[in-house]
């Protein structure tokens, strides 16, 4: 059921997104076409050369965020609007429905910054875009020789990392909507509310570890433990940025988790479609 | 006769607003049923409930003695009183989504259908006027070989003859081993494709029975006796 709803969600999904990504395509080859006239070297040129990077710029920033203000308004129509009546009707489980939209939004993520990429390359010309690949292989090769499979390691955790990332990202809104419908009225608002409300929660408890690390600063056994971690760090720093990648990827899936059931337990017991 | 839809004692409170106050009714199956009252008394509610887009406060509803969830969805078929459908879909794509996630969706009836009314399957749904709006999620409704029709408010806001439309389509589509639960304050309409009835008011049952006995018993119309129990 997943797959089905998920074809539906992509559908959704691409006669908003499509044009938004052919647009920052299109600016790019705009770009490059006004490059042609490189050898004028007039004002005129500068001017439009300026403009379309300029614009290309903030088209691939309105891109990314559109991408997520597309996922957050999908979830909402879909799932808690007038949609909601046929969506919730359809038999298929909560989860399901959180798992197609999540799934279908970081695919579109992956595609914006995919278009950014392809846009980048044409605006960059092929000889340009050539030397870039070359001197990344190089590097490659370089980091490769240096450290062995450990590079290809960094690159999953990496891809890993950026994936859960998003969709945890995802998940917060999607929990903060699902809150937000928990309300009898002003439940956009609300949602607005728990979204800050988190991220107040995260500062204080962030400030709470500061003010203990300050604090057990002073207790001997705790500058020594902090020492012995140092020391080791340093004498094993690839080790230690593997770790420092799997506690973050870890963190963030189980933190996703959290919000997923969350969602997941109010669709089930306290939908309120009013 | 076989039961499909139990409601045990279902209160539902809004704030300070109680929609639902203690509700408990049976409904079996292999008939056409009106659930009447005036509005506010708690139809859409209790539909909602019963279809799993509400959670009561307390009590139990129950569809072939299970709780909504995705069996009882893929045995009821429901009609809400909103403009529910994705808009930005084609008849044609909604037609195969119905068909993709009911297993007892008919789309060739459903095709059908929406010809006879001249609905072209290429069309969005958002260029639809607001009368072939209903009329497409009523055929999607009706084209499904359901255990149990849910219709909201059907009749409401619609010309005479897309009533007389609505009321045939429902009579020569539904499964006939099958309920049909239709919510309307329009009894004068459909009274006379009724089996049985149900009475809401402000949240409770006042009365349920056939059509027949209401008749024998009360020695009026079910839509004289409806005015006579809602008289302000």
């Amino acid at each position: 059921m997943v797959g089905k709803l998920m074809k539906y969600d992509f559908m959704s999904f691409f006669r908003l997104l499509l044009p938004v990504q052919l647009i920052i395509i299109g600016i790019a080859a705009i770009n490059r076409i006004i490059q042609i006239f490189e050898s004028s070297d007039t004002s005129a040129y500068h001017i439009a050369f300026v403009s379309s990077i300029v614009l290309l710029v903030i088209s691939c920033l309105v891109a990314l965020v559109m991408t997520v203000v597309i996922a957050i308004v999908r979830f909402y129509q879909g799932l808690y609007s007038k949609e909601g009546y046929l969506s919730h009707t359809l038999p298929v489980t909560p989860a399901q429905h959180i798992l197609s939209k999540l799934l279908v939004s970081v695919i579109f993520e992956i595609g914006t910054v995919f278009s950014i990429f392809l846009a980048l390359n044409v605006a960059l010309g092929g000889e340009v875009a050539l030397e870039l690949y070359k001197a990344g292989f190089f590097l490659f090769g370089k980091a490769f020789g240096l450290y062995h499979v450990h590079v290809i390691l960094f690159i999953i955790e990496l891809v890993l990392g950026l994936l859960t990332q998003a969709a945890t990202f995802l998940l917060t809104l999607y929990f903060c909507i699902s809150i937000g419908q928990l309300a009898n009225r002003r439940k956009i608002l609300l949602a607005f509310g728990v979204f800050f409300g988190l991220y107040v929660a995260v500062q204080i408890l962030l400030t709470i570890f500061i003010i203990l690390g300050i604090a057990l600063s002073s207790n001997p056994g705790w500058l020594d433990f902090l020492e012995r971690i140092v020391d080791w760090a340093s004498k094993h720093l690839i080790a230690w940025i593997h770790i420092i990648a799997w506690i973050s990827i870890i963190l963030n899936a189980v933190i996703g988790f959290v919000f997923f059931l969350v969602s997941k337990t109010i669709m089930t017991k306290r939908l309120n479609l009013n | 006769m076989s039961e499909i839809l139990r409601c045990e004692n279902l209160t539902k409170r809004f704030g300070q607003t109680i929609a639902l106050d203690g509700l408990s009714l049976l409904v079996g199956s292999g008939k056409i049923i009106g659930l009447l009252g005036p509005n506010g008394a708690g139809k859409t509610t209790l539909i909602k409930i019963a279809c799993g887009l509400l959670t009561p406060t307390s009590g139990n509803v129950y569809i072939e003695g299970e709780k909504p969830g995705v069996r009882s969805k893929s045995i009821v078929s429901y009609l809400p009183d909103v403009e529910h459908l994705y808009h930005w879909m084609t008849v044609e794509q909604i037609v195969l989504m119905f068909r993709d996630f009911y297993e007892d969706f008919r789309p060739d009836l459903a095709y059908e259908m929406l010809a006879r009314l001249g609905i072209d399957r290429k069309a969005r749904l958002k260029t639809l006027s607001k009368g072939n709006k209903e009329k497409m999620s009523l055929i999607l409704v009706m084209s499904r070989n359901a255990k149990l029709y849910v219709l909201d408010e059907p009749i409401a806001g619609v010309d005479p003859a897309t009533r007389d439309y609505i009321i045939s389509t429902i009579l020569n589509n539904y499964n006939p081993d099958s309920s049909v639960l239709i919510s309307t304050h329009l009894i004068s309409d459909i009274e006379t494709v009724l089996d049985e009835v149900i009475f809401i008011k402000d949240g409770r049952t006042v009365l349920h029975g056939s059509v027949d006995w209401i008749r024998q018993q009360y020695g009026k119309s079910v839509d004289e006796l409806f005015r006579e129990v809602f008289a302000w």
